[in-house]
């Protein structure tokens, strides 16, 4: 009984806990929670990286699919690692060089394949199905395509179209969805208040 | 405001809590929730692990919420696989989401009986960021053999590289998308995606069939409550002048 109820309990008053600043502004008790939460986060990444490493580790000694990947991977992080380690955290100069020249462009490169990845799906999309709506999303991927194109006269055209008639219905959409967010968070809270739903895995 | 919406709140799980016990209306289907046990059952049969992506959102942030929608996909994915011996893949971009995802795992296995821990690479983390997630998981994917994906917690516009990449291998996914972003993204490869509050419809415990379950009837409550609420104050607001 005490193995369940305890957890339970605890994240009960976690959660009144985290909920009284925003009834009863404290800034002091935000701090700390901040704090709590903070020194949590440090102490899961040490675990997290050490789990990280097992894992692709073990991939490399089992010879699984893709191990050559986990080897770069592991090695990539330890190296990165000692390099922090060395300069005294992550702001030095070569670990500033490559999250600026290394970790930045590769990920902007990928960000910027997602417009691709969007009209592949929409190809895929209208070759398995077509139907009213998804007319409206072929002219929404359009619309986005036109209006970030530079360098042509029809973004501004587009431009009042768009606020006239479109974003009334895209915000407002967007603002349902989000209010429909907050019913399901507020329910998830109460429940778990409740310990009607116990989100530690013990029931 | 804020006390007055949660008393409101716990009076209608209470109620909703009470009332589904005697209310005899078919609950309202979510097709990804529907195809969950499904895919699962053909885990089961064909020896193959599911995959659950609970997205780049952490526990300790202020986003913590969207993780935990798939959180609860997790409980019910890891309690419903426990009984054959194809733990699922779950993958995270959060240290704190991977800790509380591999004592979820542990914690099913361990309500069946089987006291062996659940293997490192079963949860793992892919990248710290949404793009080296997203990047991550396209390769995870491509290497791993899966019986099905689920894509449930926190994903904005890198979502469509990793459903891209998923129907790409033929790997079946399931989207529940709480973010607008996602879900917009998403949209084009299975219309059918739970979006928004949706997304947090799916209940960790037994459903009874022809029964609707107190979370569907707190959510479905609140939601009539709120647009009637809006509807009347915009009236008011329109007949005032």
């Amino acid at each position: 009984m005490l193995r369940r109820a305890l957890p339970a309990g605890i994240l009960s008053l976690v959660i009144v806990l985290i909920l009284v600043p925003y009834i009863w502004p404290q800034p002091i008790l935000r701090q700390v929670l901040t704090e709590v939460g903070s020194t949590l986060l440090a102490y899961a990444t040490v675990v997290g990286f050490l789990s990280f490493l097992e894992a692709h580790f073990r991939r490399v000694g089992a010879r699984g699919e893709g191990w050559p990947y986990s080897l770069i991977a592991a090695l990539t992080a330890l190296a990165v690692l000692f390099l922090s380690l060395l300069e005294g955290g992550l702001v030095g100069p070569w670990t500033g060089w490559l999250y600026r020249y290394g970790l930045l462009p590769l990920e902007a490169s990928l960000g910027a394949l997602l417009p691709f990845f969007m009209v592949l799906a929409l190809w895929r999309m209208l070759r398995a199905r077509r139907s009213v709506y998804s007319l409206i999303f072929v002219a929404g991927v359009l619309a986005m395509l036109i209006i970030h194109s530079p360098g042509i006269p029809i973004p501004s055209l587009f431009g009042s179209f768009y606020e006239t008639f479109l974003a009334p219905l895209a915000t407002g959409g967007v603002r349902g969805l989000l209010m429909g967010v907050a019913v399901g968070v507020i329910v998830m809270v109460v429940r778990t208040l409740l310990w009607m739903d116990q989100p530690l895995g013990r029931r | 405001m804020t006390v007055g919406l949660l008393l409101l709140s716990v009076l209608l799980a209470l109620l909703a809590a009470r009332m589904a016990r005697w209310i005899r209306i078919p609950p309202r289907e979510l097709e990804p929730f529907r195809f969950i046990p499904r895919q699962v059952g053909r885990s089961l049969e064909t020896g193959q692990p599911l995959h659950l992506a609970l997205g780049s959102g952490g526990l300790v942030d202020s986003e913590a919420a969207l993780t935990l929608s798939g959180g609860r996909t997790l409980e019910r994915l890891a309690r419903d696989v426990a009984a054959g011996e194809v733990p699922p893949f779950v993958t995270v971009a959060d240290p704190v989401a991977l800790l509380y995802a591999r004592h979820v795992l542990q914690e099913a296995y361990r309500r069946q009986g089987i006291p062996s821990t659940v293997p490192p690479d079963r949860v793992g983390w892919m990248g710290a960021s949404p793009m080296a997630y997203a990047a991550g998981l396209t390769l995870f994917l491509r290497t791993q053999p899966v019986a099905a994906s689920v894509m449930s917690g926190r994903f904005r516009e890198e979502g469509v590289l990793v459903g891209e990449i998923s129907q790409r291998h033929g790997v079946r996914s399931i989207f529940t998308m709480p973010d607008p972003t996602g879900a917009a993204v998403l949209w084009p490869l299975d219309p059918a995606l739970a979006v928004g509050e949706e997304a947090f419809a799916f209940s960790p415990q037994e459903e009874i069939p022809e029964r609707p379950s107190a979370l569907l009837l707190t959510h479905d409550l609140i939601r009539w409550l709120l647009t009637v609420l809006l509807v009347a104050a915009a009236l008011g607001l329109a007949l005032r002048g």
